[in-house]
């Protein structure tokens, strides 16, 4: 045993910072805010169209894993195979949750709550009883790493970046310029007057419903090869969420995503340089700040 | 409801003057609820209407044989004990394994024909709670379980919050507490009726430390990493005053919340601080095996230890594998059993949970030794049992000696004995590279 042998190139408490460190802490930012992003546009989604606050939201991220983890270690499928059932089943389970459950609290903000608290209650620990406690890993199909300017980014980092970019820009797209994109505005911004416009605003909050859970479960299968997967491994993406709707502005995909950078970078380089105990405090007091001074969001509606 | 079905307002209308026939109906329906009551609470279970005679002290066994079968045909009385624990939440990688050595010892000393005190003979009884690791719930289900279920013998799976919680609880009925914190506001002369179960973290963090400093003289700096938890605080202040005993340089302390997945941003400022060595105290197995993990993707390569005990399955599990745990130290209970009884507890702990942790044996061996205590004070009550948990000694799975001391250390025979191990990864396999009896009794 011989130390570290590896040569970073900087100290971090003296000047001497390379560009090996600002590329590392760029990578870390971004692996961050992406997940967060992941996690927060199904959710701003989900309220803006349906107004209900999905408290349950990252059990469907933690679903996703499990799932994945279950096909391939039980059904011995691929990572690919695996993610696609859990992503589609999960985009099910939320369109079913909602058919069931959350279609009778539209727009009653209280009621959708406790409905959510309780189903996310309820998920979790059905989690612990299939999965059990031990924290485990999805086997990545793929293995090693590149370096950009110097930073380290491991194969699963690199994918988890790449899908998550073009997932939410794929869905911003979406959004601004297809029918259901169309329609899903046009409830959000009057579900009412949507309905005159034949518009099925049960149908769209269904499939909003669905590709948000979808999303929440894609983001867990990615994470789940560069953390670990866990029956609780939705708490802390779910705080993340709240904060960058809240910084963002509720019902804002652009928003979210741009929310997401900012707390995402904000937790990691706090992690970095002040400590990772201090980050989430400071990601809430940015959130309370922006109650404060600007209570819709970088990009919310009035 | 049907339409003939009288409600409840029409039945007091009826009563107080409504018709003959619906009068008759009422008085019907009460009668048949009464008696279905009476016929009910006839059926519920009678407390014991005598206590357990005390009588004088007896002998220990001078074996212990768990495949003794009952030696008496009388009717067995049941003891209760409580086990508070996080079955779920964040806590739940410690509670759900911990059920397996408790639940094997109660089956064991069950079937060696239960506690006898006296003539009487008591099965032993394991109630179980959810803490969630949450102190708050911790004394809600304490309460529960001294005022409701009337245990007299509790053991918690928690930290200092959890145990400050119901530590007032536990001594104003006299119940005597085996808890894992260690901490000297819980244990020692103020607090005679809590136990401690499980390794003294100063004691295992000097072993440890002792044992690198003789065998990696080349290795000095060192960075802690703990969970940010009152534990957490505890841990990282005696660890900082213990390890510059033996010639190393604390670079860094760092409280790491338990529910942070990505340790890149904590780990890249270490890549550039000639750290030797990084301690992960207190982590579940889980954490600290993501954090391995992550950091050699980093291309560090310096040593992980932890002196909080020698666990390294979980680790390898979200690891991916024994490859990145290579060269690892983990010091206190053993991470293979030391004794021929524990190599079996083990294989049967695999039956249930394979790749079981050796720990496990604390929870058993800690059983065995209260009912050792109970039969030598030959009674239930906990103040008689409180003197003889000081004296009793078990063969069990963490050594041949097992029992309670440390008078020395704080104050009273309150610290769990047994033989401390260094374990160590090398080339895959864990290997017992050291072991000692504890500083105090050296």
């Amino acid at each position: 045993m011989s130390g570290v042998s590896f040569d970073y190139g900087y100290t971090l408490n003296g000047s001497e910072m390379t560009i090996k460190l600002i590329s590392q802490l760029i990578i870390n930012g971004l692996v961050l805010s992406l997940t967060i992003a992941l996690m927060s546009v199904g959710m701003t989604l989900v309220f803006g169209i349906l107004r209900v606050v999905n408290f349950a939201h990252g059990e469907f991220y933690m679903f996703g894993a499990v799932i994945a983890f279950f096909a391939m270690n039980q059904a011995r499928m691929g990572y690919v195979e695996a993610l696609i059932i859990a992503v589609t089943t999960v985009g099910l389970l939320g369109w079913v949750t909602n058919r069931l459950i959350f279609r009778r609290f539209h727009g009653k903000l209280i009621q959708g709550c406790i409905a959510a608290v309780a189903l996310s209650i309820g998920f979790q620990q059905l989690g612990w009883i299939v999965f059990g406690p031990q924290q485990k890993i999805l086997t990545s199909p793929l293995t090693g790493s590149v370096k950009i300017f110097g930073a380290i980014v491991t194969a699963e980092r690199l994918l988890l970046i790449c899908v998550a970019l073009v997932v939410i820009l794929g869905l911003a797209w979406l959004i601004k310029y297809t029918m259901l994109g169309k329609s899903m505005r046009a409830v959000q911004q009057d579900s009412e007057a949507a309905l005159t416009l034949g518009i099925s605003v049960n149908r769209v909050a269904g499939i909003t419903f669905g590709i948000a859970t979808a999303l929440a479960a894609l983001a867990g299968t990615l994470t789940g090869t560069i953390y670990t997967v866990t029956p609780a491994m939705g708490m802390l993406p779910l705080t993340f969420a709240f904060i960058v709707i809240i910084v963002g502005g509720m019902g804002s995909v652009m928003g979210a995503l741009i929310a997401a950078l900012i707390i995402g970078f904000q937790h990691s380089l706090t992690s970095t340089f002040w400590g990772p105990q201090y980050a989430l405090g400071l990601s809430l007091g940015l959130a309370i700040l922006v109650l404060i001074l600007r209570p819709r969001g970088l990009m919310g509606n009035d | 409801m049907g339409k003939n079905v009288p409600t409840a307002d029409q039945c007091v209308n009826s009563l107080l003057g409504g018709g003959q026939l619906m009068k008759t109906k009422c008085f019907t329906l009460i009668t048949i609820i009464i008696t279905l009551m009476l016929i009910l609470s006839a059926c519920q279970p009678t407390a014991p209407t005598e206590p357990p005679v005390a009588v004088g002290p007896t002998q220990p066994p001078a074996a212990v044989d768990p495949t003794t079968a009952p030696a008496d045909d009388m009717e067995p009385k049941v003891l209760k004990v409580a086990e508070l624990q996080p079955l779920s939440g964040p806590g739940a990688g410690y509670g759900g394994p911990a059920k397996i050595g408790y639940t094997f010892a109660v089956e064991d000393i069950n079937a060696a024909g239960g506690i006898k005190v006296g003539d009487d003979t008591y099965m032993l009884e394991i109630v179980e709670y959810d803490t969630q690791f949450d102190p708050a719930v911790s004394a809600t289900v304490a309460r529960q379980a001294i005022y409701e279920d009337g245990v007299k013998f509790m053991v918690l799976h928690g930290g200092g919050p959890e145990a400050a919680a119901i530590l007032p609880l536990v001594e104003e009925n006299n119940v005597i507490l085996f808890s894992l914190t260690d901490d000297s506001g819980y244990i020692g002369p103020e607090h005679p009726s809590a136990f401690y179960i499980f390794m003294y973290a100063p004691d295992s963090a000097a072993l440890q430390y002792e044992y690198i400093a003789s065998t990696y003289p080349e290795l000095a700096r060192v960075v802690g990493t703990f969970p940010d938890t009152a534990s957490g605080q505890d841990l990282a202040a005696m660890w900082a005053e213990v390890i510059p005993g033996f010639g190393f340089e604390v670079v860094d302390t760092i409280f790491i919340p338990t529910d942070t997945t990505d340790f890149y941003p904590i780990l890249t400022p270490l890549l550039g601080q000639d750290v030797d060595i990084i301690e992960q105290a207190g982590f579940p197995g889980g954490t600290s095996g993501a954090m391995i993990v992550q950091a050699r993707e980093l291309g560090w390569e310096g040593m992980f230890t932890e002196f909080t005990g020698g666990e390294f399955e979980d680790r390898a599990i979200a690891a991916g594998g024994w490859e990145a745990l290579e060269g690892m130290i983990a010091t206190g209970y053993p991470a293979v059993p030391v004794t021929a009884f524990g190599e079996t507890f083990k294989a049967r702990c695999d039956e249930v949970l394979p790749d079981s942790p050796v720990w496990l044996g604390y929870f058993y061996d800690q059983m065995w030794l209260l009912k050792l205590a109970i039969e030598k004070a030959g009674s239930i009550e906990p103040a008689a049992v409180l003197q003889e948990l000081e004296e009793v000694t078990f063969s069990g799975v963490l050594g041949e000696d097992v029992h309670f001391a440390g008078e020395e250390i704080v104050g009273l025979n309150r610290l769990f004995a047994h033989l401390y191990v260094v374990s160590q990864i090398v080339d895959g396999e864990k290997v017992t590279v050291h072991t000692a009896a504890p500083l105090w009794s050296r």
